[in-house]
């Protein structure tokens, strides 16, 4: 994947857009709630799991995002299937 | 976990009056980079295109293990030394948030667009600016909340 940190915009290798991180409530990962035997989190405000993108595919984010458009990710820059670039560039 | 009212950052005069026309009351505050965030770049310039490339060292290690070296004097020239700067762009050199009249002393909210610098974190050679945190309104001011344990950290969700 490629994330541009100045737009929060997800692309996939290939630079397909997959979709732009936003949550309207600035939810930090640390706030959120476990999930048993899983690496996703759960949001109590607006009941949604939130997936946790480091160990998933290109394909499998295209999957989910194509599923359900507004399903929420979360990515860390220094995850090793994350190309992040545009770190300066305000949106 | 509470949903929590977002305030809203307006930058330049323009935007803050068009704000005070509608109602809020502009909290207005200079920037004042921080020194953490400040990177170290030298421009080199390629001898044979003639082409720039900013590089924080001779050497640079980024991401997914690719190296660049600059230490070839054939190739590469040094054309603006190493020096510090601030990287990050602003459209004027103050901002105020937009305090609504009904906000409570002691009312926990989020800061959606920071007018003061945090450090959130490094990747690779850049120094990450946090741009939200949650703040208490104090009467006067927001007291800021930050954790550097969870803020400091490059973690994006959406």
């Amino acid at each position: 994947m490629i994330f541009k940190f100045a737009t929060k915009e997800l692309f996939s290798d290939k630079g397909v857009f997959i979709k732009k991180l936003h949550c309207p409530y600035h939810i930090k990962w640390q706030e959120l709630n476990d999930i048993k035997h899983a690496t996703h989190k759960a949001c109590s405000i607006c009941n949604k799991t939130i997936y946790n993108s480091i160990n998933m595919s290109d394909q499998q984010i295209v999957d989910l995002v194509t599923l359900d458009p507004k399903a929420c990710l979360k990515v860390s820059l220094n995850q090793n299937n994350v190309k992040t670039v545009d770190i300066y560039e305000r949106a | 976990m509470k949903e929590l009212r977002v305030i809203k950052t307006a930058r330049g005069i323009n935007n803050i009056n068009k704000a005070a026309d509608m109602g809020f009351i502009p909290l207005v505050k200079k920037l004042k980079p921080l020194k953490k965030l400040f990177r170290t770049i030298g421009i080199f310039r390629n001898k044979k295109t003639n082409k720039i490339e900013e590089a924080e060292d001779y050497v640079v290690y980024e991401q997914y293990g690719n190296i660049t070296s600059y230490e070839d004097e054939n190739e590469w020239e040094l054309v603006v030394p190493f020096h510090s700067y601030y990287p990050y762009k602003f459209d004027s050199h103050y901002a105020a948030y937009l305090i609504p009249h009904d906000i409570e002393k002691g009312e926990k909210v989020i800061l959606e667009d920071l007018i003061e610098d945090y450090y959130g974190g490094s990747f690779w050679s850049h120094h990450i600016r946090v741009e939200s945190l949650q703040a208490i309104w104090t009467g006067e001011d927001f007291s800021i909340l930050y954790d550097p344990k969870t803020d400091g950290v490059c973690n994006l969700i959406g």
